[in-house]
């Protein structure tokens, strides 16, 4: 069961334009996307380029939804490199209106299953959720 | 309206029934709340039947107050079309036939909802009550969603059932999911049974003709004189009970036990000041009795199929598959109620069942279900519930990171099935979901219950 929501064309290309930029130095980093007043579509709020993590996580609003999608890098154990894992954010704080939570949640799937090699799945109604370390574990981990 | 004004504009004024137990709510969507919400009894007098509290509320020598459900699920479906008919007429301007008539129907039904009642529900929706269009949403969906989340564990106290059920991107989770009988009515009950055990006669509002403050347990004289009312058993029954549920709401907690009294007064003026047993009565709810889990066999062997369709997290489709096969092997053993006892029902209290059906999911989404745990219904309100939970997870999960959802909103905790169905209808682009008609018609309900609704 769905909204029956659907996604922008433009939502995708920013997505593939995160998954070829490949950490390069100026291409973006994030997308983060929301539903238009209409209702009818989920679009592109914003993307870009955030100098670290932290400023990325500045960007989900603190009493709205929103999806989102980051290029994580990591370093791995023992000094072995580093490694970059596209993860895709559920952002639906707790304090947000029943309404706008419903309308998110319902149609996250849309969007979701149009975007391929995501590697994991955030769900996250506080920021503790999607701060730095708890994402890590789960990237390290490579289960969502 | 014409079907094409119903789908054309971006808002569409849809009708939401959401058939409880306890209460059948039914009203507008996007309302943020339903403008009706009934009792699930059915009012009998000869061949007549009526609905409604204040229908419930007079007395009348013959009059027989009868359940609609049992064990969640419709129990006799004329009645209950009956009581949905009137409820939604309720919720209707002027109370007008015709103009629901015009709108598209959403109702929600549980997941172990059988075939036989869906089939029945659509015939009601699409034939009886003529809309253009129908919808049948999960209520465990409808939660989840509402809470903001797509994946979560859904546990729903309500009045004869305590269910625990896995979602998965939007999709309940069959196998693994669990249900007691240690709900709101099973409360009550309880209660019952401790006022009983005190020598505490309940009798309801009607009954009483006057009445003086006294307390029984202190050992005062009683100073009431009851009312010689003429009427069946049933009704004095359903009054009782609405004192009890009453005398449960204020007086039930659970948690550390501690003695702080607090005070009911009964309707004859029995002022019944309680302790520490308030704790004892709402323990009833997270406690297992092993002696009559005769489920215990049945249940091993479901945990180890379970793995099968609960592995296909990433592809619903195949879920939905295995899950409706499976649905329709329950379908044919639930034909005798013998089997329905030992079917699925268990006798574990809320923390166990919760656990348990964690276990039975797969091991990769355990993470994700255990931090989205998402509270409703009804007896979740006993104060300290939430809590309790929590600590119970936490001492029995260790390895888990345990997260409750509960909102502190009474309304939305009572009525959070029928809130996501209301704003999810409330979409132009939920058009697309609506059973029409014509599809009802084209297809038959066999093919339209299989297809979308198993
Ligand atoms: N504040 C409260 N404290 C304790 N119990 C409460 C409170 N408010 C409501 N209840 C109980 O909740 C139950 C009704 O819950 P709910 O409306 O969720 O049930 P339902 O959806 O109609 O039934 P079901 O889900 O079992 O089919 C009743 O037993 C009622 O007494
Ligand atoms: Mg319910």
């Amino acid at each position: 069961m769905s909204s029956g929501i659907g996604v922008h064309d433009d939502s995708l290309k920013a997505f593939n334009e995160l998954k070829l930029g490949g950490g390069k130095k100026d291409s973006a980093n994030y997308v983060i996307y929301r539903i238009n007043d209409d209702k009818t579509e989920i679009i592109v709020e914003k993307k870009g380029r955030a100098a670290d993590y932290d400023e990325f996580v500045e960007l989900l609003p603190e009493n709205e939804c929103r999806y989102a999608c980051y290029d994580f890098d990591y370093e791995l154990a023992g000094g072995a490199g580093k490694r970059a894992k596209l993860i895709f954010y559920t952002w639906a704080p707790d304090t947000t209106p029943i309404r706008h939570k419903m309308v998110y949640a319902s149609s996250r799937d849309a969007l979701r299953r149009a975007l391929n090699g995501v590697a994991v799945d955030i769900q996250g109604a506080d920021y503790s959720e999607v701060d730095y370390d708890t994402v890590l574990s789960k990237v390290t981990l490579g289960k969502s | 309206m014409s079907q094409g004004q119903v789908y054309g504009g971006d808002e569409v004024n849809a009708i939401v029934l959401d058939p409880g137990s306890y209460s059948t709510r039914a009203g507008w969507s996007a309302e943020d709340c339903p403008s009706i919400t009934e009792p699930s009894v059915c009012c009998v007098r000869g061949n007549s039947k009526k609905f409604g509290d204040s229908e419930a509320s007079i007395v009348k020598p013959d009059k027989q107050i009868e359940q609609i459900m049992k064990d969640g699920v419709v129990n006799d479906f004329d009645a209950a079309s009956e009581l949905w008919m009137y409820t939604l007429c309720q919720a209707s301007p002027h109370r007008s036939v015709e103009y629901l008539m015009e709108s598209p129907l959403l109702i929600t039904e549980q997941p172990w909802n059988p075939l036989a009642t869906q089939k029945k529900t659509l015939e009601f929706g699409l034939e009886h009550l003529n809309v253009p269009a129908i919808y049948l949403a999960k209520s465990p969906t409808l939660s989840v969603f509402s809470a903001g989340r797509g994946t979560g564990l859904v546990v729903d106290v309500g009045e004869q059932v305590a269910s625990v059920t896995p979602v998965l991107d939007g999709v309940c989770l069959r196998k693994p999911a669990r249900k007691s009988r240690r709900a709101g009515k099973f409360l009550s009950e309880k209660v019952l049974e401790l006022l009983k055990q005190k020598n505490i006669d309940v009798h309801a509002t009607f009954e009483v003709s006057q009445k003086k403050p006294y307390s029984s347990l202190n050992g005062d004289a009683p100073g009431f004189v009851l009312r010689d009312v003429e009427c069946t058993d049933s009704y004095r029954q359903y009054h009782r009970l609405k004192v009890v549920e009453n005398f449960k709401e204020t007086m039930v907690q659970v948690g550390e036990p501690n003695d702080t009294k607090r005070m009911f007064e009964l309707p004859d003026g029995n002022q019944i000041e309680l302790g520490a047993e308030r704790f004892t009565l709402g323990d009833a709810l997270f406690d297992s009795d092993l002696t009559t889990d005769t489920n215990e066999s049945s249940k091993t062997t479901e945990s180890t199929e379970t793995k099968d369709s609960t592995e296909t997290t990433e592809t619903t489709e195949t879920t939905e598959t295995t899950e409706s096969a499976e649905s329709t092997e329950t379908k044919e053993s639930t034909e005798s109620t013998e089997s329905t006892e030992l079917n699925g029902w268990s006798a574990k209290g809320l923390g166990q069942l919760i656990v348990e059906s964690l276990n039975a999911c797969d091991v990769d989404v355990r993470p994700n279900l255990a931090n989205n745990i998402i509270i409703t219904g009804g007896t979740s309100l006993v104060q300290g519930f939430t809590e309790r939970v929590n600590q119970t997870l936490i001492k029995e999960l260790p390895m888990l990171k345990i997260r409750v959802f509960a909102s502190g909103n009474v309304t939305e905790r009572k009525n959070s099935a029928w809130i996501g169905g209301s704003i999810l209808s409330s979409l132009g682009t939920f058009h697309q979901l609506w059973v029409t008609k014509q599809e009802y018609e084209d297809a038959g309900v066999e093919q339209i219950c299989q297809k979308r609704f198993r």
